[in-house]
């Protein structure tokens, strides 16, 4: 999937829609992580997008190996509660008290979430989302 | 044009429409030759700054020894300067990248410490502190936390860019130290802030990405992420796609990184197009194809050249 199809031109316009009207989403930290997690509200009947999620070569420890795996949510921070009740464990070495960790980039559809809403960036059905951590060039 | 000496040449690059890749007459593209360089690629600029400032500021003495963690074109440029100004250069270069990169090197004078593939650069800037502690002589200007090399940027390229094309409405750059970015990034904040400043940052094979931990990530210190509009992560195969994109249809033979840029550019192209809005996009060509011939990326299928990409460190 290419980095800027229309589904991230898409997420990208609410995202800018949500920053001209002058709210910026809140930041779920990871103490809030279980107060989010779609499991616990999944009986209300609402139905959840499901995304392909990324994981990086140092988290599959967590992930029983796997490379790719399917969460469900409708933002970041719904999909990474909803890893956190499948693999637990992971949720903390992507979250710290203030939001994302410092080197963990997630990307949707390949652009920055830290340049769209962070954990509030909506999340549409098939999107894919790539967790790594940061690396230096140069 | 004339200059006194080939240092005096840094900079100064053509910004070269792009006719067949631009959407239409109001959404253009334009690419910046960094690979016009005296080394072939836009580090010559961060270095000469970098170089001269630790020269003036009486860091570096006559005769001393420089140590640079680099993936290449940092370290072919510091070893061409460091030749003209009488100082030795040690690198430290990750081991999976094209040896025409230690040709260059070595052809300059420099000493090559190689640091091990997995961890990519991460692992050579690691390496790199551990050698100058022990040499405490040894000067590191340190391209990932010197101001300097924004600066160049920020005194050069970002001016040159605005002069020759005043209608700019997007930056798009490459993000490895940052220096680029954060230079242009802020002369364009302070002279145009409608700009929109964009990164495209290379996603290598998982090898680069072997960290033993998250804690051994790394975020440059000269970094601001404030100055950016948007990052977007690029694949080896769509740089490649786009490598080559530009070499059939417009005539440019750049390196894989320049085809990471060159694909979110022509992202932000297409979506300014839909919307119907006008757009001149400016890209940097980061350096020519020459230093990675030898991957073989430049022909055959899309699947082999990825294929011969994947561990390197390609950008």
């Amino acid at each position: 999937m290419t980095g800027l199809s229309s589904d991230s031109c898409k997420v990208l316009a609410g995202t800018l829609a949500a920053r001209e009207r002058g709210i910026f989403a809140p930041i779920v930290v990871l103490s809030q992580l279980k107060a989010v997690n779609p499991r616990n509200v999944e009986s209300t009947g609402v139905k959840f997008m499901s995304v392909e999620v990324r994981v990086p070569t140092i988290l599959r420890p967590l992930t029983g190996g796997a490379k790719v795996v399917t969460a469900k949510g409708e933002t970041l921070a719904a999909v990474v509660a909803d890893l956190e009740g499948t693999y637990p464990g992971i949720g903390e070495r992507l979250l710290d008290d203030s939001g994302l960790r410092r080197f963990v980039n997630v990307y949707i559809n390949d652009e920055d979430v830290r340049f769209l809403a962070g954990l509030q960036t909506e999340v549409a059905d098939q999107d894919s989302i790539t967790i790594l951590p940061a690396v230096a060039g140069g | 044009m004339r200059f006194n000496s080939l240092l005096d040449s840094v900079g100064q690059t053509p910004l070269i429409g792009l006719p067949t890749l631009s959407p239409s007459a109001d959404v253009r593209v334009w690419a910046k030759l960094e690979d016009r360089n005296p080394t072939g690629s836009i580090k010559d600029r961060a270095i000469l700054s970098m170089v001269n400032q630790a020269e003036s500021d009486g860091t570096l003495q006559p005769g001393a020894t420089l140590l640079e963690p680099t993936s290449g074109n940092t370290g072919i440029a510091l070893a061409m300067i460091a030749k003209l100004r009488g100082y030795q250069l040690v690198c430290v270069m990750p081991e999976n990248t094209s040896p025409e990169r230690t040709s260059l090197l070595t052809m300059w004078g420099a000493r090559i410490i190689y640091s091990s593939a997995v961890g990519g650069s991460n692992e050579a800037v690691r390496v790199a502190k551990v050698v100058a502690a022990e040499n405490p002589d040894w000067v590191m200007l340190y391209q990932y936390g010197n101001p300097a090399n924004a600066q160049a940027h920020y005194d050069t390229t970002g001016p040159e860019l605005l002069a020759d094309l005043p209608t700019l409405t997007h930056f798009v750059a490459g993000l490895g130290t940052t220096g680029t970015l954060m230079g242009v990034g802020r002369y364009l904040r302070e002279h145009r802030p409608e700009v929109k400043i964009v990164a495209a940052e290379p996603r290598y094979g998982e090898l680069v990405y072997g960290l033993r931990n998250l804690d051994e990530g790394f975020v440059p210190e000269i970094y601001d992420e404030s100055l950016l509009s948007s990052r977007f992560s690029v694949g080896a195969r769509d740089a490649i796609r786009r490598t080559r994109e530009l070499m059939d249809l417009e005539g440019i033979f750049a390196g894989f990184s320049t085809g990471a840029i060159l694909h979110a550019a022509l992202g932000i192209a297409e979506k300014a197009e839909r919307a119907g809005d006008r757009a001149d996009i400016a890209f940097i060509v980061c350096d020519g194809g020459w230093k990675y011939l030898s991957t073989g990326a430049y022909e055959g299928s899309l699947d082999d050249a990825e294929s011969a990409l994947e561990g390197q460190l390609w950008a």
